[in-house]
């Protein structure tokens, strides 16, 4: 079989090269019997014998029969090989080949020398084909993993932008033209009470309870306004408290300039709020204690004017009223420019190890001739302390003596004030005691005694005041001084006003 | 009578002395108008009692709210002249609870504030308080609201909140 399969693509191979000698063999025998005019009479008259003429005959036939044949077998081969294009055409249509149908067939003709040829070209053109195929896939990867990234990427953006929104602490809250939530953040799920993970695609008006309707009612209108920017003060009551919220709804547009959705963010303004009113409260307050005394002077000096004064004593006690009035509206003035220097920090603090009991000492003797003048005592606890303070002099010492002015303001005759000071070695301060057997604080007003303007009003009359010293002491050594202050007080038995203050070494242990 | 604002103050032109010693009877055969005087500020009650007696007015005082109230029950004064700003009642309140009791609603009022924006309008109708001075203010010029409102009142007729 193998050597007929051999000789069959030998035969193959040089098809031109046998046709040749067919066609010479043919054409020499074709001269040979034309030349002589007959066939076989001739032919045997020159010596041939009819054996080897009719072996001659049969292989021209067979030659002439191959031929046929081999023309036969080549064009189907061809055939074949069309169909094989045709199919492969048929399968590769997607596929970016760059070749045209025409340059195809030539290509896979000019590789077909012979059978083998034919079958080279072909397992070539399935080869080029796998080829780009292959390459066609690989570039089909690249754009998969191409995409991959650009998700990933989308993602990372997303998540991105959800943590930003989710970090802000103010509440945020995205709806959708239907008023179904896009987002939301934690604050937002805090404010209104529900999940902020699973709030998607939920309508608003479930989310929000019923007490909360002005937020829903104004995000919708925000909405139907189409305006770009709304503002509004809502308030919220959670647990007894009322907190105010700056609620601004912003409209998002889509490409034909419709609204899309609606996006609310609310700021915690309560204690904005608290402080413009306390500030309010402040100037309102000032300008009134600043008036009361005012109100005396120009009262007076009008009365001192138009002669009512019927003798001189009145006189006189018209012009001391004036003086002391003045001199009480120029130390509430000094009080509330202190007040406001230390609370804007303007003030010049120079602290340095100082001894409070020195410092005590010193104002002591100021404030005795005051108390003597009233019939109160003053008694001194010892142990006297030798610790150290880092503190501002001028400071203390003003605290001092408000503390002890008040003692002695509020004491009646006959009554006594004390000064302890004493150490606590665990906790590292120094702690000032004035107690005094005065008129005490009514329990519901003691703790607002340190307030700004703050009087008592049952003892409002028994003394002047501004309202500010106590204040004062509180700024001086709560925020200039990092100590405590601290009041105990009972009704017509007396207070204990007291400040507790770091001592230096405790300080200096600290910082290292 | 003419109306002039001064200082959110109305001033009765006419009041001079004659008016006064007329619709008063001062030293005449009409007894002491009674007026009480309701302030925290003990210097303010002084002067404003000086002011007063010197033109023979008969003065009661007051230091807190609720004081005054248990004063004007009992006395029963012809006019108030109370601060807005005191401990314990202050002075709004003071007149609430006048215009509630049967046996001082008509007594009228003048308030002395250092703070007149912080009252509404609507709430000055109600408690009909007939004038308020602002701090500080004129011992003149109380006098002279004080005697106003003594010679609206001495004709009823003519005495409606409405027209302050």
């Amino acid at each position: 079989m193998r050597t007929v399969r051999e000789i069959y693509g030998f035969a193959i191979r040089r098809r031109w090269t046998v046709c040749g000698l067919t066609v010479a063999g043919l054409a020499g025998y074709w001269l040979y019997v034309t030349n002589s005019g007959e066939i076989f009479p001739d032919a045997v008259g020159r010596g041939s014998s009819p054996v080897w003429v009719y072996f001659k005959l049969l292989l021209s036939g067979a030659v002439f029969a191959g031929l046929i044949w081999l023309g036969w077998s080549w064009l189907s081969l061809r055939r074949q090989i069309a169909s094989i294009i045709r199919q492969l055409k048929k399968t590769g249509e997607n596929s970016s080949s760059l070749m045209v149908r025409g340059e195809k067939k030539q290509e896979w003709l000019n590789t077909g020398h012979g059978a083998r040829g034919t079958g080279h070209g072909l397992v070539k053109a399935i080869d080029d084909r796998l080829g780009r195929d292959s390459e066609c896939i690989k570039g089909l990867e690249k754009q998969v993993e191409d995409l991959q990234i650009h998700r990933r990427l989308l993602q990372r953006q997303r998540q991105n932008i959800e943590a930003i929104i989710y970090s802000i602490s103010d509440a945020v809250i995205a709806i959708d033209e239907f008023d179904k939530v896009l987002l939301a953040n934690e604050a937002a799920g805090r404010l209104f009470g529900f999940n902020h993970k699973d709030c998607e695609h939920k309508k608003l008006s479930e989310l929000i309870d019923a007490d909360k309707k002005e937020f829903v009612e104004f995000l919708r209108k925000g909405r139907q306004s189409k305006v770009g920017h709304k503002r509004k003060e809502i308030e919220f009551s959670a647990n007894d408290n009322v907190k105010v919220y700056d609620c601004i709804v912003s409209c998002a547009y889509d490409a034909s300039k419709k609204v899309s959705g609606v996006i609310a963010v609310l700021h915690d303004v309560t204690r904005e709020k608290e402080v413009s009113q306390m500030k309010n409260d402040f100037v309102s307050h000032v300008s009134h204690e600043l008036k009361t005394p005012l109100a005396s002077i120009t009262a007076y000096s009008e009365m001192l004017v138009d002669g009512e004064a019927q003798d001189e004593d009145m006189r006189k006690e018209f012009y001391s009223v004036i003086q002391s009035q003045a001199k009480r509206l120029n130390r509430l003035i000094e009080d509330v420019l202190n007040i406001s220097r230390i609370e804007s920090g303007m003030v010049k603090i120079e602290k340095r190890p100082l001894s409070l009991t020195i410092l005590i000492e010193e104002q002591l003797q100021m404030i005795n001739t005051y108390a003597q003048e009233k019939g109160i005592r003053v008694i001194t606890e010892t142990p006297i302390v030798q610790e150290q303070v880092n503190a501002d002099r001028d400071m203390m010492s003003q605290i001092i003596i408000n503390l002890l002015s008040n003692a002695v303001k509020y004491t009646h005759s006959g009554g006594s004030v004390k000064v302890a000071t004493e150490v606590d070695e665990d906790k590292g301060i120094v702690r000032v005691l004035v107690s005094d057997t005065g008129v005490g604080i009514p329990e519901d007003e003691v703790e607002h005694v340190f307030d700004k303007f703050y009087r008592v009003g049952k003892n409002n009359h028994k003394a002047k005041g501004t309202g500010l010293g106590l204040n004062l002491v509180k700024q001086i050594v709560e925020k200039v001084h990092k100590g405590r202050v601290f009041v105990r007080s009972k009704q017509s038995e007396g207070s204990t006003f007291g400040f507790e203050l770091p001592l230096a070494r405790a300080e200096a242990l600290k910082m290292t | 009578m003419v109306r002039e604002p001064s200082k959110g103050v109305y001033i009765n032109k006419y009041a001079d002395e004659v008016h006064r010693n007329e619709f008063l009877g001062v030293g005449g055969k009409m007894e002491k108008k009674k007026i009480l005087v309701a302030d925290d500020e003990i210097h303010i009650i002084h002067v404003v009692a000086i002011k007063l007696r010197n033109n023979g007015f008969e003065v009661v005082t007051a230091e807190d709210g609720k004081e005054a109230y248990e004063l004007a029950c009992k006395e029963k004064p012809d006019v108030v002249v109370t601060d807005y700003q005191m401990p314990r009642m202050n002075g709004l309140e003071l007149v609430e609870n006048l215009r509630q009791n049967d046996s001082t609603k008509h007594i009228p009022v003048i308030m002395l504030t250092a703070r007149g924006f912080a009252i509404e309008d609507d709430k000055r109708e109600a408690l009909q308080v007939s004038y308020f001075l602002s701090k500080p203010f004129s011992p003149k010029e109380l006098l002279r609201s004080i005697e106003d409102v003594l010679q609206q009142s001495a004709v009823p007729m003519k005495y409606t909140g409405k027209e302050i």
